[in-house]
C-alpha cells in the first residue's frame, strides 16, 4: 500500500500510529507477508506506523525479521529476545522500548482489536502511558477497496489455484480403475500445482469425496473411488493476496441428479454474479438468492454466499444477513453459494469477482466451469 | 476419553464455574478435535464452553455445525449465523444462567475486540485468564498423545530420510523438488495433508543462510540445484490428527569437509547437553543455561534471540520453552523439541531438530530413523 496513503489514515484517526498485529494488517500496511504467523499465537509481529516524521518500524521474532526485510522493508526492524520472559512479555518489551524510542509512549495509538489478544493488549497497557484505540474500522473500510495492483495480484491468485485444481484433475484422468491416486496424493497434486503455477503459499486446502462431501472438511484419508462426487477448496496466495476457489467433479459420467444439483446451484451463482453491481446492498443479495433457492425448492447450505478477499481470505464485504452495506467499484468478491444435493452433499463453485462500474469482472477466468468437471479421460496428462 | 476425562477433571478442581477457549490451537485440544482451517478465520470462532459441571458445548457458525461436531469428541453444538457479534451474543446466551460467574477464558488467544463485547454482554461475569490452566494441561500429555507425538516425530524423520535417500551427489536435484519429495514421503507415511504451514522446505548453500530463503515463497523452495559440498537443510512440519512433529536433518553433498563436521559436532553436543540436563524436577531455564554454557565451551556461536527448543502437541510450537526466562519444572509426560541454531562454516543456519520426551527416567529422544549424531551423507550411488 502506498505509504503516503497510510500514514494519511493514521492521521485522519488522530492517532500518533497505528500498531498492526494481525497478519493481514501488517501485510496491508507493510507489503510483507509473514510466514504462516497465524500458526503462532505465542510468537508475535507489529507493524509501527508513525502518522509523520518516524521512520516506521517492525518488531517481530529473529527469524521473521530477515524475511521482512527480503520482501524489500528498508524502514526500521527489531527482533525481540524470546528469552526475556514467557510470551508476551518478552515481545511487549521490545515493543514498549520501541516506542519509546519513536516518541510515541504517550498519546493516542491505534490497533487492530480485533486481531491482538486481550492478554497482550492488557501487557502493552502496563507498560505504556499512551492510549490504545482500536482502529479495525478504519483498516477494514481502507482495505475493502483495492487499488489495481492489488486486484492484479488477487487475479493472478485465481488463476494459480484454478490450475492447481484442474492440473490435479487432469492427474486422475486414467487412473481410476488402475492402481489409482488415494486422496492425500490428490490433495497433495493440488498444492502443487498451485506451486508450480506459481503460487507463493496455500491457506486452506479441503479435498472431500463422495458421502463425505456433505462436510466441510474431512481429513485427507481413504482412495479416489469411481463414480463419487469430488468438492474442492482451496485458498491461495499471490505475495500475500489471497483467492478463494471451490470447484466440483465427478469421477465417471455424472448421474442426471448430479448434473441436477449443479445445474441448480448455477442457477442461483449466476443470479448472484448478476446482481454484483455497485449499489447493490450485500444483504439485498443473499436476501434474494434465499428467496430464489426457496422458490426453486434448493435448500442452501450455510448463512454466507459471498466474502471478500484480499490480504486475508474471508473479510468484508459479506454476502450475508444483516450486513447492509452497498457494494462499490474496487470490491473483491469471493461468490460462491453452497446448496445441498440429493443426499445431502455441499455443492459450491466459487469464483472471484472484481466489482467495477460496468458490472462484475471475474478474477477467476481459467477455466469454464459452468458443468461439473467429469473424470471420464484415459490419459493422465495435461 | 483419558484426554477428556482429564480436561473435566482440570476444569473441575479449577476456581472456574466454565471455562470458554476461543484459540484454534486451545479448541483443537478441549475439544479433541483436528480441524486446521479455523485458525485461518479468525472472524468466524468457534470455540467451546467447558461448564465446571455438565457437559461442554461448542460454539460454531452454522455452516461449519456438522463438520465441526464430526470431527470433535464434544458432540453438543449451539450454532450462530453472522460474525463476532453474533458469536457473542451466543456464548452469552449459554452462559445466561451464570450471572456473577467467574469465567476462565484464555486471554492470550481470544481477541481484544471479542473480550469487550463479552463484557458488555455479560456484565456481571468476572472474566479471568485461563491460559495458565490450559498451558498445564496441555504441556503433560497423556499416554495417547505421546504414542501419536512419537508417531508422528518418526514419521516425519523418516519422510526427510526418505527424500534424503534419493538425492544423489551429481543428479540434479532443486530446492524446490526437494521441497516437494519431503512433503510427499511424508504424505507416503500417513501423515495428513493439510494446507497452511503443513510444510517442507530444502535449503542448500547460500540459501541456507536464511531461515527463509525466497520469501514470500514459503517451503516452496527455489530452483536452486545442490551443489557438490554443501551443507544442506531439510525441513518438515507435518501433523496427524492435529498433534505435530517438526523435523529439521541436515545433508551433506559428498563427504563433510572439516569444517562441516566440526559443526555438526557442536550440535551434537548442544543436543548431548540439553539432554543431560532434562531431568524431572529440572527447569527449563536450566536447561537453556546448559546449553548456553556447552555452546561458550566449544566456541559455538547459537543465533541469538531464540529459545533453544519447546514444547509440541497440538502446536508445532507451544509452551513449555526452552529460553532464558522459563522456568518450568520438567516433569514426566512433556514432550520437547530442542533446537538450537548455530552459524555453519559458510554462515548457514543450521539446525538437527529433536522430539524428547520426558520420562521418568529421565530424558527420551524419539522419532529417529537414523542415527543423527553425523549428518546423512549424499553418495555418488544410490
Amino acid at each position: 500500500m502506498d505509504e503516503t496513503i497510510v500514514r494519511r489514515l493514521v492521521d485522519a484517526t488522530g492517532c500518533s500510529a497505528f500498531l498492526a498485529f494481525g497478519a493481514d494488517n501488517f501485510r496491508y500496511l507493510t507489503g510483507a507477508t509473514l510466514p504462516f504467523a497465524e500458526n503462532y499465537p505465542e510468537r508475535q509481529a507489529v507493524a509501527i506506523i508513525p502518522s509523520e516524521g518516524n521512520t516506521c518500524v517492525v518488531v517481530t521474532p529473529v527469524d521473521w525479521l530477515q524475511a521482512v526485510k527480503d520482501q524489500e522493508w528498508m524502514e526500521g526492524a527489531v527482533a525481540y529476545d524470546e528469552n526475556e520472559g514467557p510470551h508476551p512479555a518478552a515481545f511487549v518489551k521490545t515493543l514498549s522500548k520501541t516506542l519509546t524510542e519513536m516518541g510515541l509512549n504517550k498519546g493516542k495509538l491505534g490497533y487492530d482489536a480485533e486481531r491482538t489478544s486481550a492478554g497482550l493488549v492488557e501487557a502493552l497497557r502496563a507498560s505504556t502511558k499512551a492510549k490504545l484505540t482500536p482502529v479495525d474500522g478504519v483498516l477494514s473500510e481502507a482495505r475493502i477497496t483495492k487499488t489495481p495492483a492489488e486486484v492484479a495480484l488477487i487475479e493472478s491468485s485465481c488463476e494459480f489455484a484454478d490450475r492447481g485444481i484442474i492440473h490435479a484433475l487432469n492427474h486422475l484422468e486414467g487412473t481410476l480403475w488402475g492402481p489409482g491416486y488415494t486422496i492425500p496424493e490428490f490433495a497433495e497434486r493440488v498444492r502443487v500445482h498451485a506451486f508450480e503455477s506459481g503460487a507463493s503459499g496455500v491457506g486452506h486446502i479441503a479435498v472431500t469425496m463422495g458421502d463425505d462431501t456433505r462436510l466441510e472438511y474431512t481429513p485427507h484419508r481413504g482412495d479416489v473411488d469411481e463414480d463419487i462426487l469430488i468438492r474442492t477448496d482451496i485458498t491461495t496466495s499471490s505475495m500475500g493476496y489471497w483467492s478463494s476457489i471451490s470447484r466440483m467433479a465427478y469421477t465417471g459420467y455424472a448421474p442426471i441428479e448430479v448434473e441436477d444439483a449443479y445445474a441448480e446451484n448455477q442457477a442461483l451463482k449466476l443470479l448472484a454474479e448478476s446482481l454484483l453491481i455497485p449499489g447493490t446492498r450485500c444483504d439485498k443479495i443473499y436476501a434474494k438468492i434465499k428467496s430464489e433457492a426457496e422458490k426453486a425448492g434448493v435448500k442452501l447450505h450455510g448463512s454466507i454466499i459471498g466474502y471478500g478477499v484480499g490480504c486475508s481470505h474471508f473479510e468484508a464485504p459479506f454476502l450475508v444477513e444483516g450486513y447492509p452495506e452497498e457494494l462499490k467499484p474496487g470490491n473483491v468478491i469471493a461468490l460462491g453459494v453452497s446448496t445441498l444435493g440429493p443426499r445431502r452433499e455441499i455443492y459450491v463453485d466459487r469464483d472471484v469477482y472484481e466489482i467495477t462500474n460496468e458490472g462484475a469482472r471475474k478474477l477467476s477466468w481459467y477455466r469454464n466451469w459452468d458443468t461439473i468437471y467429469e473424470v471420464t479421460g484415459f490419459r493422465a496428462v495435461h | 476419553m483419558e484426554l477428556y476425562e482429564k480436561i473435566c477433571m482440570g476444569v473441575k478442581a479449577s476456581t472456574f464455574d466454565a471455562v470458554l477457549v476461543t484459540g484454534s490451537d486451545n479448541f483443537a485440544y478441549m475439544a479433541g478435535a483436528s480441524i486446521p482451517f479455523l485458525v485461518l478465520y479468525p472472524d468466524s470462532p468457534v470455540a467451546v464452553l467447558w461448564p465446571r459441571r455438565g457437559d461442554p458445548t461448542i460454539i460454531t457458525p452454522e455452516e461449519w455445525e456438522e463438520t465441526v461436531v464430526a470431527l470433535s469428541s464434544v458432540k453438543k453444538a449451539k450454532t450462530y449465523s453472522g460474525g463476532v457479534d453474533a458469536f457473542v451474543e451466543t456464548a452469552a446466551g449459554l452462559l445466561k444462567n451464570k450471572k456473577e460467574a467467574r469465567v476462565g477464558i484464555d486471554l492470550l488467544r481470544v481477541p481484544e475486540a471479542t473480550m469487550e463485547l463479552l463484557r458488555k454482554h455479560l456484565p456481571s461475569v468476572e472474566w479471568v485468564s485461563c491460559d495458565g490452566l490450559i498451558r498445564e494441561l496441555r504441556s503433560v500429555k497423556s499416554d495417547d498423545e505421546l504414542e501419536l507425538l512419537e508417531d508422528v516425530a518418526y514419521k516425519v524423520d523418516h519422510g526427510i530420510f526418505g527424500t534424503q535417500h534419493h538425492v544423489l551427489i551429481t543428479s540434479i536435484r532443486s530446492e524446490m523438488s526437494l521441497g516437494e519429495e519431503i512433503r510427499v514421503h511424508c504424505l507416503e507415511r500417513g501423515l495428513d495433508v493439510i494446507g497452511g504451514h503443513s510444510i517442507s522446505q530444502g535449503a542448500s548453500g547460500a540459501n541456507a543462510t536464511k531461515f527463509w530463503p525466497r520469501a514470500p515463497y514459503y517451503g516452496i523452495g527455489y530452483e536452486k540445484k545442490l551443489v557438490q559440498g554443501e551443507f544442506v537443510r531439510m525441513e518438515a512440519l507435518y501433523s496427524l490428527d492435529s498433534y505435530w512433529g517438526t523435523g529439521s536433518r541436515l545433508m551433506t553433498q559428498g563427504y563433510p569437509t572439516l569444517k562441516q563436521r566440526e559443526a555438526y559436532d557442536h550440535l551434537v553436543a548442544l543436543r548431548e547437553a540439553a539432554i543431560t540436563n532434562m531431568m524431572p524436577g529440572t527447569k527449563c531455564s536450566e536447561v537453556y543455561l546448559a546449553m548456553k554454557a556447552a555452546a561458550k565451551d566449544r566456541g559455538t556461536k547459537i543465533v541469538e534471540k531464540l529459545a533453544l527448543g519447546h514444547g509440541i502437541g497440538v502446536a508445532d510450537m507451544e509452551a513449555p520453552y526452552i529460553s532464558g526466562k522459563d522456568d518450568t519444572v520438567l516433569c514426566v509426560g512433556m514432550a520437547f523439541v530442542i533446537r538450537p541454531v548455530i552459524e555453519g562454516p559458510e554462515g548457514e543456519l543450521l539446525w538437527s531438530s529433536d522430539t524428547v520426551f520426558i520420562e521418568k527416567d529421565g530424558p527420551h529422544v524419539v522419532g529417529w530413523y537414523k542415527d543423527w549424531r553425523a549428518p546423512y551423507i549424499a553418495n555418488y550411488t544410490l
